[in-house]
């Protein structure tokens, strides 16, 4: 039993970053219509960002964090700019290749800069709390409370604040919101750097939990926030947290009972069956095309 | 390295990489000429890559039986899938195919009957330069034949519009089942080319992300004409070897280019007709309008119409 908690623990840790960048992804694609393929390389950008600021300057939290999210939320800025403000309003696809190839130039810039091998993000945080035989490490307990935050700060940020308001706006009918004045594209801008920022923070997490950053962990990483977004739907950022979080700990409870080979399967069976029961996600709600 | 320096031997191989991808890429456009999203062509190309390598290599099968057996496992896959997701939304039925295509990859990962995780090997080496570019052309020719068919018709209406399609006594499940079937059956036959040139099929290549290369290539192409999927599976293979710098480069690049050509050109390099939105081709379309004007002297001019 014990054990059992064990995983559920991991997986909760682990879900949350999943759950995050899940988010941007939802956030972005119900706002400005556009798959960010882009999207999980900007956790890879605050991976490195904090690798960078530890290697060089300090390994204080208090200052790899925040620094890391900056970087994750220019590189969020540029994509914007880059790939999804010319491709707004158009089919999908054309979003979806456009931002993929950025993710293309920046995995490879990474690799070009980083090398090939996973660089050691030396940053520690001390000590772990046990609770009954349950051993969660600060670290773990650290970046679910970041994730909280984070979520808790997202669905502010979109149910009660002006900008927020406008987001929605534009989310429900682009060209109502603009004649009645708001600026979609200070709106793109927010969303997508908001996105960004959060899965910059979710980078960092990860490279502080696995204590290394690759220029390529976006990849399936990415994959698997983007089932998350797709089993809770787009719209639903309670969904998007829980499910994130349910996905994680599934995968820790397969890979720890029955085989870590099947560790990667679990998200898409989950995919599957959902897709199946309910063709829109469970909370609902992808935009029409 | 200058390009003078690498050998016929290496640009063999290229082209013929960059032909049995073309063919891929071709499945990939038969698939989606009615309105599929899939990034399960790899998988599919994967899934005839494996049954022509046990074909030939277990049971002695010439090539051309295993091309059919491939293709026949393809459409079989293929005919399944598109039943299962056609009813779905358009991301959703995409997404359909992802998790397909990594099911299929856990599957020949497991089952040690296919090699596991190091792949099928020790198939023989049967095609050539010749025999790639025969089939592309077959294709090519039966696939330009297919657009103007009945069912080619049929599957273009149930992309633009399923509901008019449906009104006009179109069966829109069948047909998008079946168009996805054969574009699979065509993905198959090309992998079953390529693993008796590459000699070795790993899981790896059925994955999302080789699957989302193919449909890159096909957007990128222009998914509306059979010659943008040509063009995209041959461009986009051929010019990462071009750019010959170190491999993170060339592929920075690639990724650039691509980014940049698909917002000056939504919809691919190669279209139908030249798009009234899109300033490029616009700008293309008068210049042959013009060059027309002149090659036809004083041709006849519809009124309203600038020189």
């Amino acid at each position: 039993m014990e054990q059992f908690f064990q995983q559920v623990v991991n997986g909760v840790m682990v879900g949350s970053s999943y759950a995050i960048v899940a988010l941007g992804f939802g956030l972005t694609f119900s706002v400005m219509h556009v798959l960010n393929l882009a999207h999980p390389e900007t956790a890879m950008v605050g991976a490195f960002a904090a690798f960078v600021v530890a290697t060089l300057f300090t390994t204080n939290l208090l200052v790899v964090i925040p620094l890391a999210v900056l970087a994750a939320l220019l590189a969020g800025l540029l994509i914007e700019r880059l790939a999804i403000r010319p491709t707004r309003g158009r089919h999908i696809l054309t979003s979806f290749i456009a931002t993929g190839g950025l993710s293309i130039v920046m995995q490879n810039g990474a690799q070009r800069i980083f090398g090939v091998d996973p660089v050691r993000v030396a940053v520690q945080v001390e000590g772990v709390q046990t609770v009954g035989g349950v051993i969660a490490s600060n670290m773990q307990l650290m970046t679910f409370g970041l994730a909280v935050a984070m979520m808790v700060g997202a669905r502010y940020y979109v149910r009660n604040t002006r900008w927020g308001r406008a987001t929605r706006a534009v989310s429900e009918k682009h060209e109502v919101a603009q004649a009645l004045g708001v600026d979609i594209n200070r709106v793109s801008q927010l969303t997508v750097g908001l996105s960004t920022a959060m899965a910059g923070a979710a980078g960092v997490s990860l490279a502080l939990l696995h204590s290394q950053a690759t220029p390529f962990m976006g990849a399936i990483f990415g994959t698997k926030s983007f089932v998350c977004m797709l089993v809770a739907g787009n719209r639903h950022i309670e969904g998007i947290m829980f499910v994130g979080i349910l996905l994680g700990v599934l995968e820790a409870l397969v890979a720890g009972y029955i085989s870590a080979s099947l560790r990667d399967m679990v998200a898409f069976g989950i995919l599957v069956l959902v897709l199946y029961l309910r063709p829109a996600g469970i909370f609902g709600s992808y935009e029409h095309d | 390295m200058p390009l003078a320096d690498i050998s016929l031997a290496y640009w063999n191989t290229v082209l013929i990489f960059a032909g049995y991808i073309a063919i891929i890429t071709l499945g990939q456009y038969v698939s989606m000429s009615s309105g599929s999203l899939s990034v399960a062509h790899a998988a599919m190309a994967g899934a005839g890559a494996y049954t022509g390598g046990l074909l030939t290599r277990d049971f002695g099968a010439p090539l051309p039986i295993a091309m059919l057996g491939g293709a026949l496992v393809g459409f079989v896959f293929g005919i399944v899938l598109g039943f299962l997701s056609v009813r779905l939304h358009l991301l959703v039925a995409g997404l359909m195919t992802l998790a397909y295509s990594e099911v299929m990859v856990v599957v020949a990962f497991s089952l040690d009957y296919l090699g596991g995780a190091n792949g099928l090997t020790g198939v023989p080496a049967l095609t050539s330069f010749w025999l790639v570019y025969l089939m592309l052309a077959v294709l090519v020719l039966a696939i330009w034949r297919y657009d103007t068919s009945r069912l080619g018709y049929a599957a273009r209406a149930c992309r633009d519009d399923p509901r008019a399609a449906a009104a006009m006594g179109i069966n829109v499940a069948w047909v998008k089942s079946l168009t996805f079937a054969l574009g699979a059956a065509v993905a198959a036959l090309g992998g079953v080319l390529r693993i008796h040139y590459t000699l070795v099929e790993t899981p790896d290549g059925l994955g999302f992300y080789q699957g989302m290369n193919f449909l890159i290539l096909a957007v990128f192409g222009g998914s509306y004409v059979v010659w943008g999927a040509v063009f995209g599976g041959f461009t986009l293979t051929v010019l990462p070897e071009i750019l010959r710098f170190s491999a993170a480069d060339r592929y920075i690049l690639y990724g650039a280019v691509l980014t940049v050509i698909i917002i000056v050109r939504p919809q691919g390099v190669i279209t139908r007709v030249p798009l009234g939105a899109d300033g490029g081709a616009r700008w293309a379309w008068r210049l042959r309008k013009r060059l027309m004007a002149r090659l036809v002297a004083g041709g006849a001019k519809r009124p309203g119409e600038e020189r």
